[in-house]
């Protein structure tokens, strides 16, 4: 019968984790109870318990003689290696290293909110309406950065800071150019 | 955590730091900081990769001196048209 | 004290500087992993230095060691996951057979009588160890587990890193599959 078949099926799909003692309770008093009336399940079962069986007939094998040996060999050679490093590391006394770049990194970052912010702090308490807009634009345009040489790029901006902070001078006091930079502009 | 994953996350770093472009100084730091795990690691090629790591470090550290140096030099004129505006 | 807490303990006392704790490890684990390596590569020589590196790493890994896993699991992890990087980069099977090569290797070493002398013994042995090598390598992992070194499946399934269903099939389809190359040891 076609539902009997659909039984086989899934108790056969089971099996596996059966042999296995992975069934919960329940489900493996079903199971125990189709195999004892099922034949073809039952013979099922009986070729996966000889296969499981014929798997274990590999013999366990023994670590050699010189198996520790070697382990403890290639221990030793690594506990040499650290101590050597450890010894290299120290020579140069690398506990400054990350304190110290960390200040160098931190200074950076300060100077360089402070360039930033400069523009746009004396733009906004400058002058018209529309001016804070072209300080805040002018603060963040003199990051592009046209050359390949990073130093040269960061030259360059402070360079544009000046400039910006000239211009704000200038509209501020109505007097000319004080930070150099202005003329060959307009020169340009 | 292996040297699979550290090299892994050093990927993703240098991934996201591409969209970034701050006068090199994200490569200065990311320099250090790889050399300084790379000095931690243990290998039957250490005096060779040491001294790469050391290279890596002094010239991250060199790039970042150079750098705040010319943000002092420069910095001390900003700070003179600053007190001038004010 | 349960096998999981000694083991913890070991590994807590090896951390602090024991160092007859490492021994205890070898001791209890040196076989088990060995044979574990031995299954699924199929080369001796191989699988003792594989299973050297795996006792190294547990070594190296002393001082960072965290009892959030239980330790076997652990250990048979590093194992596996070693075993899988080697096949990698051989870059095929420990004995490497197709399928055609497998079937025919099979009726070379196939006798009519029951194994009784050595010899069969090992032709035996040499036919499950290629049928085994022939299995995808999830499969064979999970099947050498279980029958072998007798893992439950939730221990698989951390072991693999899978769900425990996912050991099940792997387990079922690696008996289905296994059931085709041994049939003809049917008696």
């Amino acid at each position: 019968m076609s539902l009997n078949r659909l039984n086989c099926e899934k108790i056969k799909r089971k099996l596996s984790a059966y042999i296995d003692g992975e069934i919960n309770i329940p489900k493996k008093d079903i199971i125990s109870n189709h195999i004892e009336k099922c034949h073809i399940c039952k013979g099922e079962l009986s070729v996966l318990i000889k296969q499981n069986d014929l798997l274990r007939e590999i013999k366990n094998i023994e670590p050699s003689l010189g198996f520790r040996t070697g382990l403890w060999e290639k221990i030793k050679e690594w506990e040499r290696l650290k101590q050597e490093n450890e010894e290299a590391i120290k020579k140069t006394r690398l506990k400054w290293l990350l304190p110290v770049s960390a200040f160098g990194v931190i200074a950076f970052f300060v100077i360089f909110a402070f360039t930033l912010l400069i523009p746009l702090a004396y733009g906004f308490s400058s002058v018209k309406k529309h001016e804070p807009i072209y300080f805040v634009v002018n603060a963040f345009s003199s990051l592009h950065q046209k050359n390949i040489l990073a130093p040269i790029n960061l030259i360059n901006y402070c360079n544009n800071c000046c400039k910006a902070l000239c211009k704000c001078y200038q509209s501020k006091t109505n007097k000319g150019c004080i930070c150099g930079g202005c003329e060959n502009e307009h020169k340009n | 955590m292996n040297i699979k994953t550290k090299i892994a996350i050093i990927s993703l770093a240098v991934g996201i730091l591409s969209f970034l472009n701050l006068f090199g100084v994200e490569k200065a730091v990311l320099a250090i900081l790889l050399g300084y795990i790379a000095l931690k690691e243990v290998s039957s090629e250490q005096k060779k990769a040491n001294k790469l790591a050391f290279g890596g470090i002094i010239l991250g550290i060199v790039y970042i001196v150079f750098l705040v140096t010319i943000f002092i030099l420069k910095g001390s004129k900003i700070i003179e048209l600053f007190t001038k505006i004010k | 004290m349960s096998i999981e807490n000694q083991d913890v303990e070991i590994m807590i006392a090896l951390k602090g500087g024991d160092a007859t704790a490492f021994e205890k490890i070898l001791k209890k684990y040196e076989k088990p992993i060995i044979n574990y390596i031995y299954r699924f590569i199929g080369d001796r020589a191989e699988a003792e230095d594989i299973t050297q590196e795996v006792f190294l790493r547990v070594y190296k890994s002393k001082d960072s060691y965290k009892p959030t896993a239980k330790f076997s699991t652990w250990l048979y992890k590093i194992a596996t996951n070693l075993c899988i990087d080697y096949k990698r980069k051989i870059n095929r099977d420990a004995i490497g057979y197709s399928g055609t090569e497998l079937s025919n290797k099979l009726k070379d070493t196939t006798s009519s009588n029951p194994v009784e002398s050595s010899l069969e013994r090992e032709q035996l042995e040499e036919i499950i160890k290629i049928s085994l090598s022939s299995l995808p390598e999830n499969q064979r992992i999970a099947l050498t587990l279980k029958v072998y070194e007798n893992k439950s499946y939730q221990e698989i399934s951390e072991i693999l890193g899978c769900s425990v269903s996912a050991v099940e099939s792997l387990i079922f389809r690696a008996r289905q599959n296994l059931k085709e190359k041994l049939s003809f040891l049917k008696q």
